[in-house]
C-alpha cells in the first residue's frame, strides 16, 4: 500500500489544505522537497482542469501558503522542546548552586551534622535525575526525528515498510514516565520524620536550603511532566503525527448481510472498581477523597 | 439484544444514554478482536470476533444459505467474504487455512485485502459513536524485543480508521490496558502480561505509569508451530488440540506432553526477558512493597497455566519482589476492558 501513491491518486482536489484532510499530517511530516514534490504533482494534475492561468496561479500561491504554515507548525513544535531542555539545564544550574551553598553551610558549622549529610545526599540524587531526564530528552528528541524520517522514506518506498521505532525510544518514554512518576511520589510522601534529638539541631540556614531543594525538586517534576505531555508522555500512546486518514476516506460499500446479523454479546464485571480507584488516586488524596480514599491512605 | 439494534440504526443518543456510558474500548489482538462498552448499571458488554475471513466462490453457497446460517459475509466480485468466526469453520470443511488481516501483533503487510475486512469486523463490534468524537481506546503491541516490528504505522492505520468510523481514536499498550482492568487493588503496581495468539505484551508498571513495555513475538500461534513440527501433525490439529484443554501440570500422552512443554519454554522465556529488561534499564522504579504479576489472554487460559508460570518463578531470582502471580478474571476481556476503562477516563489518562 503506498500513502503517497494514495495521497497523490486523491489530489485532484488540487490544494494541500484539501490534501491534508484526506492524509492531513501525513503531509505534515513529510519533509519539505517531498512537499514540494506534492504540490508539483497535484498542482500538474489540476493544470489539465484549470480553466484559466488566473485560476492556476491562485492555485499555486494557497498551496505556498498552506505549506509555509506546516512549517510554521513543525517549528513551534522543535521550540517547545527546546524550551523544555533549556528549563532542565536551568533547573541543574540552580542545583549546583544550591551544592556550593550547602558547602558553605558545612563549612561554617564544621560539623557535618546528619542534617547536612541528608542535604547533600538529597541534592545529588536530584542532579542525577536532573542529568538523567536531560539525557533521555535529548535522546528522545533525536529518535523520533530519525524515526519520522525513516517512517516517511519508508513510507514513499513501498507497502512492507521496515522503518520500526527503535523498542528503545518507547523504553526511554517509559523511563521519563516512570521517573516524572518517582518524582511525584517523592512530592507526596510524607516529610522525613524530624532529626533525632541526639543530632544537632538544623539550623535555620540548612532548613531554609532543605526548602528550597523541596520547591526545586518540585519544580522538576512539574517541568519533567510538562515537558513530557509535550512530547507524548503519558499513559496513552501517541501516535506520530503520520495519519492515515486517507485510506479511509473511500471506503468501498460492499453487498452484505452484516447489518442482519448481530454479534454475540456478552457480559463482563464491570470497571468502576479501577475507575474509582483511578480517579482516587489523580487526586492524590489532596481534595476531599471519599472516604474509602481516606482510609486507603491509612 | 436491544442495543443491537440501537447501534445498527444510529437512534437517538439518549436512549443510547439511558443504557449506556460514553467510551469504548477496543482490543486489536492478531487472533481476536474485543469490543467493550460499559453499561450504566455498573456492567459492561463485551463483543468479540475471531480477526480471520476466507473468501469463497460466490457459487459456493447462495447468500439467502449464509443468512440463515448466520453466516456474516460481504460480497466482492465474484467472491463471497465470511468474517470473523463462522471463517474458521468454512475453512475447516473446505480444509483450508484463513485469512488472518494481522500477524504477530501488527497489521500484516501480506494481507492487503485485510484491511477492509477488518475494518468491517471493527465496525460490527463497535457499532456507531454514542456521539460525535467518542472517545475509543483501542490496544497497540509494546516494541518488540525479538521482532522487526513497526508500531507507528500499525498504530496510525488504526487510528485513521477508528477516526473515520467518528471516534476520537487513541493507542495504549497491550499491557497497560491489563494492568488498568487488573491491578486496581495494588494501585496499578505491578506487572500485567498478556499472553495472545502472535504475541506476549508485558507492562511493567508504577502507579499507573508504564516503566517497561516491551513484547515477545512468540505465544500461542508459536507453541501451535512447534507442537505441529515436532509431532508432524498440522498446525490447525496443534490449535485443536491446545484449545479443547490440556492440563499443563499433568498433560496427558505424547501430544499434551509436547504442548506443556511448549507452554512452559514459553513462560520462561517471558520471565528471562523480564528480569534482563529490568536490570539492563537504568531507572526502573523501585517498589517498596511486593507488586502482583497479572496474566491475561487466550494462552492463559490453559488449566494449571499459572501453576506453571509459578513453578518457573521460583526457579529464578526475579529482581522485584512479587506478591502474587494470578490469571484475569476474564483472560480475554482484560485488554478491552483496560482499554475501556482508559476511555471512560478521557483526557484525565
Ligand atoms: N482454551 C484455550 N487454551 C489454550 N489456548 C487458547 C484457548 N483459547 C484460546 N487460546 C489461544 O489464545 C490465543 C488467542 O488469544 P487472544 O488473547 O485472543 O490473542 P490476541 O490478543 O493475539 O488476539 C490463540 O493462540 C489461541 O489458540
Ligand atoms: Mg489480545
Amino acid at each position: 500500500m503506498n500513502v503517497r501513491e494514495i495521497l497523490q491518486t486523491h489530489s485532484q482536489s488540487t490544494t494541500l489544505r484539501e490534501l491534508e484532510a484526506k492524509g492531513r499530517s501525513r503531509v505534515r511530516v513529510i519533509n519539505a522537497n517531498q512537499i514540494a514534490e506534492l504540490i508539483e504533482a497535484s498542482v500538474r494534475r489540476t493544470l489539465a482542469q484549470a480553466e484559466t492561468p488566473d485560476d492556476l496561479r491562485a492555485l499555486v500561491e494557497r498551496s505556498k501558503a498552506e505549506f509555509f504554515e506546516m512549517q510554521r507548525q513543525r517549528d513551534s513544535e522543535r521550540k517547545a522542546r527546546e524550551e523544555g531542555l533549556r528549563q532542565l539545564e536551568e533547573a541543574k544550574d540552580e542545583l549546583v548552586a544550591l551544592a556550593t551553598e550547602v558547602e558553605k553551610l558545612r563549612e561554617t558549622e564544621g560539623t557535618k551534622t546528619a542534617r547536612i549529610g541528608e542535604l547533600e545526599h538529597q541534592l545529588s540524587c536530584e542532579k542525577g535525575r536532573v542529568e538523567e531526564a536531560r539525557r533521555l530528552v535529548e535522546m528522545l528528541t533525536r529518535e523520533r526525528d530519525v524515526a519520522r524520517q525513516a517512517e516517511q522514506e519508508a513510507r514513499a518506498a513501498a507497502s512492507a515498510v521496515k522503518a520500526a521505532p527503535s523498542p528503545e525510544s518507547t523504553e526511554m518514554l517509559s523511563r521519563l514516565a516512570a521517573e516524572v512518576a518517582r518524582l511525584n511520589e517523592r512530592m507526596n510522601a510524607t516529610p522525613p520524620p524530624p532529626a533525632p534529638a541526639t543530632a544537632p539541631a538544623a539550623t535555620a540556614e540548612s532548613q531554609a536550603l532543605a526548602t528550597r531543594l523541596d520547591a526545586l525538586s518540585q519544580g522538576i517534576a512539574d517541568r519533567l511532566e510538562k515537558f513530557g505531555r509535550t512530547i507524548g508522555v503519558s499513559s496513552a500512546v501517541d501516535a506520530q503525527e503520520v495519519k492515515y486518514d486517507a485510506l479511509f476516506n473511500k471506503q468501498d460499500s460492499f453487498e452484505s448481510n452484516l447489518n442482519t446479523l448481530e454479534v454475540k454479546e456478552r457480559q463482563g464485571s464491570g470497571i468502576r472498581g479501577a475507575l474509582d480507584r483511578m480517579k482516587r488516586m489523580r487526586l492524590g488524596g489532596k481534595e476531599e477523597p471519599d472516604a474509602a480514599g481516606d482510609a486507603e491512605k491509612k | 439484544m436491544t442495543e443491537t439494534s440501537v447501534q445498527q440504526h444510529g437512534q437517538s443518543t439518549a436512549e443510547i444514554g439511558t443504557e449506556r456510558l460514553l467510551g469504548k474500548g477496543l482490543d486489536v489482538g492478531t487472533a481476536n478482536l474485543v469490543a467493550a462498552v460499559q453499561n450504566t448499571d455498573g456492567s459492561i458488554t463485551v463483543k468479540l470476533e475471531r480477526n480471520a475471513f476466507l473468501d469463497v466462490k460466490a457459487d459456493v453457497y447462495s447468500k439467502a444459505m449464509l443468512t440463515k446460517l448466520k453466516v456474516p459475509y460481504v460480497v466482492r466480485g465474484e467472491q463471497l467474504i465470511v468474517l470473523g468466526e463462522a471463517s474458521f469453520e468454512l475453512a475447516n470443511v473446505f480444509g483450508r487455512e484463513t485469512r488472518r488481516p494481522m500477524r504477530d501483533g501488527l497489521i500484516s503487510p501480506n494481507e492487503v485485502d485485510g484491511l477492509p475486512m477488518i475494518r468491517l469486523i471493527i465496525e460490527r463490534l463497535l457499532g456507531e459513536p454514542a456521539q460525535p468524537g467518542e472517545n475509543c481506546y483501542f490496544s497497540v503491541p509494546a516494541p518488540s524485543i525479538d521482532r522487526d516490528n513497526n508500531i507507528i504505522y500499525h498504530q496510525g492505520l488504526f487510528e485513521g480508521m477508528l477516526r473515520s468510523m467518528g471516534y476520537t481514536a487513541r493507542a495504549i499498550n497491550e499491557g497497560h490496558a491489563v494492568v488498568f482492568s487488573e491491578l486496581a487493588e495494588s494501585d496499578f503496581s505491578g506487572i500485567g502480561i498478556s499472553f495472545g495468539g502472535g504475541m506476549v505484551n508485558i507492562c511493567v508498571c508504577f502507579k499507573t505509569i508504564p516503566a517497561l513495555s516491551f513484547s515477545i513475538g512468540r505465544s500461542g500461534d508459536w507453541i501451535d508451530k512447534n507442537v505441529a513440527d515436532v509431532l508432524g501433525i498440522p498446525k490447525s490439529r496443534a490449535t485443536f488440540l491446545k484449545e479443547r484443554g490440556v492440563d499443563l501440570a499433568a498433560p496427558n500422552g505424547r501430544e499434551e506432553e509436547a504442548i506443556a512443554i511448549y507452554y512452559r519454554n514459553l513462560i520462561q522465556y517471558v520471565l528471562t526477558n523480564i528480569k534482563a529488561r529490568f536490570e539492563s534499564s537504568s531507572n526502573m522504579p523501585v517498589f517498596q512493597s511486593p507488586v502482583p504479576i497479572v496474566c491475561s489472554g487466550g494462552t492463559a487460559l490453559a488449566k494449571s497455566f499459572i501453576t506453571v508460570f509459578q513453578d518457573e518463578f521460583k526457579k529464578m531470582k526475579f529482581p522485584i519482589p512479587v506478591s502474587g502471580i494470578s490469571l484475569a478474571s476474564e483472560p480475554l476481556n482484560s485488554v478491552a476492558k483496560g482499554c475501556l476503562v482508559a476511555a471512560a477516563l478521557g483526557d484525565a489518562v
